[in-house]
């Protein structure tokens, strides 16, 4: 079980979740700006600057292949409970069955969308207190990911020894050492392309 | 503040991550065991040709029974994915209004697949006769469907007011 609740946050840790605004046409300079442009431009025209976007994309395909991960998941659950049901020395064959079905489904329901939930739910605001908090949320990752002009925002700040660098400077260490940054924080060429 | 709230739980976000990969595992779950299905039976079909054009069968009768192979009919599996996912589109129903066309359709690929391999596949369906109990497990755990459906509906309710 701990197996998948690391998958499905590993996963969302690295999905883009950026709002993107359908009326604006996000270019490439732009993508240079924020890691939100760059989320934007990639899954607007992610296809036609693969190479720009590769990381983008791969995070995409990361999120969504632990959906099928979940159901190979669900089909050895599946078998192992239906193998195991027959150790239990049930009086009727219907019986068993039926125990194996009440247990199924939950084993099902739980791993293909009540992990899901739990690990997104805002648990400070309904119990007090985050039991989670050892797992990274996605916002954390999403405001220093990707800041070309200088990890954080502060790269001529930091150049200079400023606050603001040495923000940035904090932020890009922080994203290096999250779990589940290794995409995140792979360096993305700037000047190469146009 | 109710607004604020209610944006944390199912803001753009919450769709983005939560809601899409609902959906999506749904739709997988739908297909992947008719996939497995396809690929044991594709497995011992090609296995069964290749004993018989090599004549690596010792008996008639072993040749006979590779033939006769068939993967057995998984009614307790199909309960539980029906039952998996009505609760799945009935809690999740009030945010995600394509949750019911989606289970509508998870339901017609089962029953087509299923009406298909039950009339050339499936060779043990005719001689399974079980009890009631399954029967009447699904129909006690159906009601907690509406239940969740209730549930959640009070809680948007709640955090929308």
């Amino acid at each position: 079980m701990s197996l998948i609740f690391a998958v499905k946050t590993h996963s969302k840790a690295l999905k883009p979740t950026a709002v993107c605004d359908n009326e604006i046409d996000y270019t490439y300079e732009m993508s240079l700006e924020t890691s939100h442009n760059h989320e934007c431009y990639c899954m607007t025209k992610g296809m036609e600057d693969f190479e720009h976007c590769s990381e983008v994309f791969y995070s995409l395909l990361y999120s969504y292949s632990a959906s099928f991960i979940t159901a190979v998941i669900n089909v050895v659950l599946a078998v192992t409970i239906k193998k195991t049901a027959s150790w239990q020395l049930w009086k009727s064959l219907s019986s068993e069955r039926a125990v194996v079905l009440i247990s199924t489904f939950i084993a099902q329901f739980i791993n293909t969308c009540v992990i899901l939930v739990a690990v997104e739910l805002d648990w400070t605001s309904i119990i007090g207190f985050n039991f989670l908090s050892y797992l990274p949320s996605f916002s954390e990752h999403t405001s220093s990911h990707h800041d070309p002009q200088g990890e954080g925002g502060g790269g001529e700040e930091r150049r200079r020894g400023g606050a603001k660098g040495q923000q940035g400077e904090n932020n890009r260490l922080f994203s290096r050492n999250s779990f589940g940054s290794s995409l995140r924080s792979s360096n993305i060429p700037l000047t190469t392309y146009h | 503040m109710a607004d604020v709230r209610a944006q944390s739980f199912f803001g753009v976000e919450w769709y983005q991550v939560v809601g899409s990969s609902i959906l999506f595992n749904l739709i997988i779950n739908s297909v992947v065991p008719h996939m497995v299905l396809a690929a044991t039976s594709s497995v011992t079909s090609f296995k069964a040709w290749f004993v018989g054009y090599f004549e690596l069968a010792p008996t008639q009768s072993s040749l006979n029974r590779l033939y006769a192979k068939r993967s057995s009919f998984n009614l307790e599996g199909r309960y539980a994915f029906v039952l998996t996912t009505v609760f799945i589109c009935n809690s999740f129903s009030h945010v995600m209004p394509i949750m019911p066309w989606l289970a509508c359709f998870c339901f017609t690929l089962l029953y087509r697949i299923d009406k298909n391999n039950i009339v050339n596949y499936y060779t043990d369906v005719a001689e399974k006769k079980y009890g009631a109990q399954m029967a009447h497990a699904a129909a006690h755990l159906f009601p907690g469907s509406c239940l969740l459906h209730c549930l959640v509906g009070i809680v948007l309710g709640e955090l929308t007011a």
